[in-house]
């Protein structure tokens, strides 16, 4: 267990900038998720705290020791690979022995044949193969310790990952999307799974995804990269109701936050394209261009007379619990999405004018460049218009 | 196997177009196992007899082993291509791997002189090597007849293909696991290539088995003869036109290619299959 400090890395592989100066602290025993859409550098800055690929510049310190020129088997970290990457010619216990075996087994004592008559060693492998065994244990896959991968399952192959990655206790554990080669069930199963252990062993986890449901439901603090960069780094639920750039906002949150292009108006209120002003007030110049981030949930529908989003309803999605209204609204580019109870939407017919309204505290307003505005006097919980 | 469905007369049809290419090819070969078994005044007669009315085998594999030292030069054999085989292994697996998997500068140039150097036909190089071979003073030894094979271009770019298809990360995972990168090379690149190595041992044994042209120029001694020259030189000195032992003698130094293929053909389609890592 030890916490993980990355100052300034910076990669490039030829002429693209990978990692533009990330810096990331990671405490003892956390589980941070690395977040970002695919080609944003996750991978390689995983594989940078690994050591599998040498910064361009930066330091990467691990339980306060500088990593610099430390080959990774000295790094102490175990890993887990999207693809699993387990040896196809060795059985699942041969493959849970391997980090145990290259750690604790002199050159002499892994010879083949002779390697036999080195003293201890017979005690040693014994303390190993109960280390197997207890992973084992903990992963549930004792009994497919004889099989060769080949004949695993793809959720199987992954506790035995998983389990070559425990047995030999590292500082930390590093995950490069290990969930993304299974279905969507075991995939829920799993994310819970990982979740447990972590809490039973303590490590400290970073964990790489491109899936924000994942980083959202299993992970201490998120942090957020886009092209190379950690954009915002905080809990989930502070990524979530307080993205400081828009990008973030757009990237956490499924159906997408919806975005109305806007004025700032003289007292500081977005004045949407379509002529209604959105309410509250925000540290934007008059007339500044703005960006309203308002999140489907957050819209319920009104009468469209009194409401100051209006349009057709243009489609329609039943997820059983909730139902997604896509809304035209005249004046909006892309159509408004809500997230509405479905009795509520239920009476609606197709193409029906329906008015959605909100509270302007839920309005998350950024600037031409993305960067969030902050409001001014907080606005009271209230309808607008409502 | 996945295949189109055809009826059984197509089947039969495919079958009989196999079989006949097949007996083509056999033809030589079975003539020469049934002409080994044949008596002189049989070999020469105008109508095909496949079996022998008489048969002669013992007498002319007796004869074969006795006028000529075969066991010398199938030991000689085995000594040479097995020696050739290890040493290509021994180059053309780290060379691959460092070509697949390890990022350096100038390694598209070196792949393209590999590629460049598959070009160049041994014969183009006999002299030059026969001359080198002479001011080193090891011509007419096994070093002449190995040394030139030992660096296999065609075996590094089979391996350097194949481990191209090896996942990324399987490699990651054993520096992770703390494998020295040789230790990749040998115990995880090795394992996984099995069906490589063994297309490739197959293509090399049997190229330097049958080797006529290499052998013919490096060596003098009969001790040192390899199969096909002792084929030959057992002609020339011995038999005349005594086709029985003569065909004997080639048959057995055959055998040992065959069987060496059968027990390969097996493990070549059992092979180990990369799904591990998917
Ligand atoms: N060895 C390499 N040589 C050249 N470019 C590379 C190399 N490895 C990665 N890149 C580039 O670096 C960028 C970031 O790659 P990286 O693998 O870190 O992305 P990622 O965020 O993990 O994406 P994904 O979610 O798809 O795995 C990509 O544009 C990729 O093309
Ligand atoms: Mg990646």
């Amino acid at each position: 267990m030890a916490e993980i400090a990355l100052g300034e890395i910076h990669k490039r592989f030829g002429e693209t900038i990978v990692l533009n100066g990330v810096s990331l602290e990671i405490g003892e025993g956390e589980f941070v998720a690395l977040l970002g859409p695919s080609g944003c550098g996750k991978s390689t800055l995983l594989r940078i705290i690994a050591g599998l690929e040498q910064a361009d510049s930066g330091t990467v310190r691990i339980g306060g020791r500088d990593m610099a020129d430390l080959p990774p088997a000295a790094r102490n970290l175990a890993m887990v690979f999207q693809s699993y990457a387990l040896y196809p010619h060795l059985s699942v216990r041969a493959n849970m022995m391997v980090p145990l075996r290259m750690r604790d087994l002199t050159g002499f004592e892994r010879l083949p044949l002779i390697g036999a008559l080195a003293p201890g060693r017979r005690e040693k492998l014994a303390v190993m193969a109960a280390r197997v065994e207890m992973a084992a244990e903990t992963l549930k896959i004792g009994h497919l310790l004889d099989r060769k991968p080949g004949q695993l399952s793809g959720g199987q192959r992954q506790r035995v990952a998983l389990g070559r990655a425990m047995v030999r206790e590292p500082a930390a554990f590093l995950m490069d999307e290990p969930l993304s080669n299974l279905d969507a069930a075991l995939r829920v199963h799993m994310r819970t799974e990982i979740a447990e252990l972590h809490r039973a062993l303590g490590a400290t986890f970073v964990y790489v995804t491109h899936d924000q449901v994942e980083a959202m439901t299993m992970s201490s603090r998120i942090a957020v990269m886009l092209d190379g960069e950690i954009v915002q780094i905080g809990a989930p639920a502070e990524i979530y109701e307080d993205p400081r750039d828009l990008r973030v906002a757009e990237f956490i949150g499924s159906p997408r936050i919806n975005v109305i292009e806007a004025v700032a108006d003289a007292a500081g209120a977005p004045v949407a394209g379509h002529g209604a002003t959105l309410g509250g007030r925000f540290a934007a110049a008059p007339g500044a261009a703005l960006r309203v981030g308002i999140r489907p949930e957050h819209l319920a529908l009104a009468e469209p007379a009194r409401a100051p989003l209006a349009g057709r309803v243009r489609h329609r999605e039943n997820l059983g619990a909730e139902m997604l209204l896509h809304v035209a609204v005249p004046g909006i580019a892309t159509p408004v999405v809500a997230r509405v109870a479905p009795q509520a939407a239920r009476a609606l017919g197709p193409e029906a004018q329906v008015g959605l309204v909100f509270d302007p505290a839920d309005l998350r307003v950024f600037d031409a460049n993305g960067r969030r505005v902050a409001a001014l006097a907080r606005p009271e919980r209230s309808r607008a218009y409502g | 196997m996945s295949g189109a469905r055809i009826g059984p007369v197509g089947a039969v049809l495919r079958h009989a177009v196999l079989l006949g290419a097949a007996a083509l090819a056999l033809m030589p070969f079975l003539w020469m196992l049934a002409t080994s078994l044949k008596p002189q005044n049989e070999i020469f007669l105008s109508e095909i007899r496949w079996w022998p009315q008489r048969l002669h085998a013992a007498e002319n594999y007796a004869k074969a082993f006795e006028r000529a030292p075969l066991a010398r030069f199938l030991l000689n054999g085995v000594i040479v291509t097995g020696t050739i085989f290890l040493a290509q292994i021994a180059v053309a697996l780290p060379a691959a791997y460092a070509l697949a998997k390890i990022r350096f500068l100038g390694r598209e140039l070196v792949f393209a002189l590999v590629l460049f150097a598959i070009l160049i036909p041994p014969q183009a190089i006999a002299v030059p090597l026969f001359l080198l071979f002479h001011q080193l003073g090891i011509l007419d030894t096994y070093a002449a007849l190995i040394a030139p094979f030992t660096i296999s271009v065609f075996g590094i770019f089979l391996m350097r293909q194949f481990f191209m298809t090896v996942p990324d990360d399987l490699v990651d995972a054993a520096r992770m696991d703390g494998i020295s990168e040789f230790g990749i090379v040998w115990r995880v690149m090795l394992p996984t290539a099995i069906p490589a190595v063994t297309a490739f041992g197959i293509f090399s044994v049997v190229a330097h088995w049958n080797d006529y042209f290499w052998p013919l120029i490096a060596v003098n001694s009969r001790e040192l003869f390899t199969p096909p020259l002792g084929v030959v030189a057992f002609r020339n000195e011995e038999a005349g036109t005594d086709y029985g032992p003569l065909m004997a003698a080639a048959t057995v130094i055959i055998a040992p290619l065959i069987l060496a293929f059968l027990i390969a053909q097996r493990r070549f389609i059992e092979g180990i299959t990369l799904t591990g890592m998917k």
